[in-house]
């Protein structure tokens, strides 16, 4: 069943949580029940499951379908904005590119959320030879390359879309990201302060200097790396960073390269709750937390949650993955909180800032040394 | 006697319509991906063959969309979980709707083949 395993798994590569999860779950009915039928026509196990994998066609064609139809993330109901702190300092841009400020806010149903000033990000994306239509709440985007028509992202299929504070337009920067995506473009994230979105050479610079935008947009190319590789991450929700919450600081000394971005993956253990598809409550006991920085040569500083000191780091995501399985309910958690017992599994990451396979590389614990 | 299977349609064929096919195979009781995509080749001789890359992303759009609802049981064979899909209220009127559509359209272009005499 390993040719099933590894087709299952490609077929649903790219797709998040319980849309992964179900699609998972029909596609194997689907070629339990074919190989039964086989099996009950003569052919031994090995040959039926070839059959009836050799008749589904390729995974790829599954999984590059279904993005389509899942809009990522699913982010619950709209609501109304709470407090949205807009970003306050900036620095000089790269010449020649056009500018997009950008604001990271907290909102009560949507969650934590960064947002772009949608009339600059419209004039960039005109200025990179490409096209906006239609207002905020239903924009579609189309850049120089883009393959397939793409429907205008709504509030209704992508709750808190935009938002308008002072006047002022915002889109969620999720939304862009999604847009370029879905229309098959190469997507990269470079630089840290002013970061640039390259979307197959149409650049739209980023005007911030906040982290949390920049960690944000990073931490988008392991969420949303619709090829990427991390089949063992994906059962688990990311968790949403509160305005200013990972006060905390962890430093690291080893082979850091200057100017390179890297990531800790930090399990969260906390009771969460949300609605499937069908208004069914689906729940866990962890997320996992991304948070990204910009190294100097030969060190690494990230913000994490405050009083964070008990934790191991792994070497490969499979030994992440299962070290965490425990933890994924509340009632088969060995402890409640991390302690120096039971230390919170992290890998850390070194980023290429590129939506696809190559999105990360694990970084070895034995090349690196916490420092106080 | 078996006749031999029409050609299949061409792709782009086969996408305009697949919503169609689809609503019309799911009408009924509860069918199941592996159903469905048999139910399409025997009812049309191997005419429509639908491949689990364009069967399933469709069946999820047209959920999304409301038109059919599903659901996880026990398959027939395996005892593995299938998820069957039924139509739903709005996916009957939607059938109703594309399928006069289609009917109307194919038969105004009968209409210029006969004006034109070029094919009967």
């Amino acid at each position: 069943m390993k040719q099933t395993e590894q087709y299952v798994r490609q077929a649903t590569r790219g797709l998040w949580g319980k849309a992964r999860r179900e699609l998972k779950t029909e596609l194997e009915g689907h070629i339990a029940e074919r190989c039964q039928e086989f099996r009950l026509a003569g052919l031994n196990a090995e040959e039926a499951e070839r059959q009836t994998l050799r008749e589904l066609g390729a995974p790829a064609q599954v999984s590059g379908g279904m993005l389509d139809v899942h809009a990522f993330p699913a982010l619950g109901k709209a609501g109304v904005l709470s407090a949205l702190l807009a970003t306050a300092v900036f620095s000089a841009l790269p010449q020649g590119l056009a500018q997009v400020q950008s604001i990271y806010g907290s909102f009560p149903n949507t969650g934590p959320a960064s947002y772009l000033d949608f009339e600059q990000l419209k004039a960039a994306i005109e200025k990179a030879g490409g096209q906006v239509n239609g207002s905020a709440s239903n924009a579609s985007i189309a850049l120089p390359g883009a393959v397939g028509g793409m429907n205008g992202l709504s509030e209704s299929d992508w709750p808190g879309v935009s938002v308008t504070q002072n006047g002022k337009t915002y889109y969620q920067t999720d939304a862009l990201l999604y847009s370029l995506l879905s229309s098959k473009l190469d997507v990269r994230i470079s630089g840290w302060a002013n970061p640039v979105v390259n979307a197959d050479g149409a650049k739209i610079a980023i005007e911030t200097s906040d982290w949390q935008t920049i960690n944000w947009l990073y931490a988008s190319t392991l969420k949303m790396s619709f090829s990427m590789p991390r089949d063992d991450l994906i059962n688990t929700p990311y968790a949403l960073i509160e305005p200013q919450s990972l006060t905390g600081r962890l430093n690291f000394k080893g082979a850091f390269q200057k100017a390179a971005v890297y990531a800790l993956v930090i399990p969260k253990l906390v009771n969460w709750t949300g609605m499937d598809a069908k208004g069914k409550s689906v729940g866990g006991f962890l997320n996992l937390l991304n948070t990204t920085a910009q190294a100097q040569a030969g060190s690494v500083q990230f913000h994490v949650p405050p009083d964070f000191k008990d934790y191991k780091l792994y070497s490969n995501p499979s030994e992440f993955q299962k070290a965490l399985e425990p933890y994924q309910q509340l009632v088969t958690a060995p402890v409640a909180q991390w302690n120096a017992q039971h230390p919170a599994p992290v890998l850390l990451l070194k980023l290429s800032g590129h939506f696809g396979p190559d999105a990360y590389t694990v970084v070895s614990p034995a090349s690196v040394k916490k420092q106080p | 006697m078996s006749t031999a299977p029409p050609t299949p349609p061409d792709a782009n064929l086969l996408r305009g319509h697949l919503d169609l096919i689809l609503l019309s195979i799911i009408q009924g009781p509860p069918k199941y991906g592996l159903e469905i995509s048999k139910l399409a080749q025997t009812a049309t001789d191997g005419y429509f063959d639908l491949k689990v890359g364009s069967l399933y992303p469709a069946l999820h759009r047209l959920e999304k969309a409301g038109f059919v609802r599903s659901e996880f049981t026990s398959g027939p064979r395996s005892g593995n979980q299938v998820k069957a899909y039924t139509l739903t209220e709005s996916g009957g009127r939607e059938l109703s709707v594309r399928r006069a559509e289609f009917q109307t359209f194919t038969q105004q272009l009968g209409k210029l083949w006969t004006l034109t005499g070029g094919m009967t």
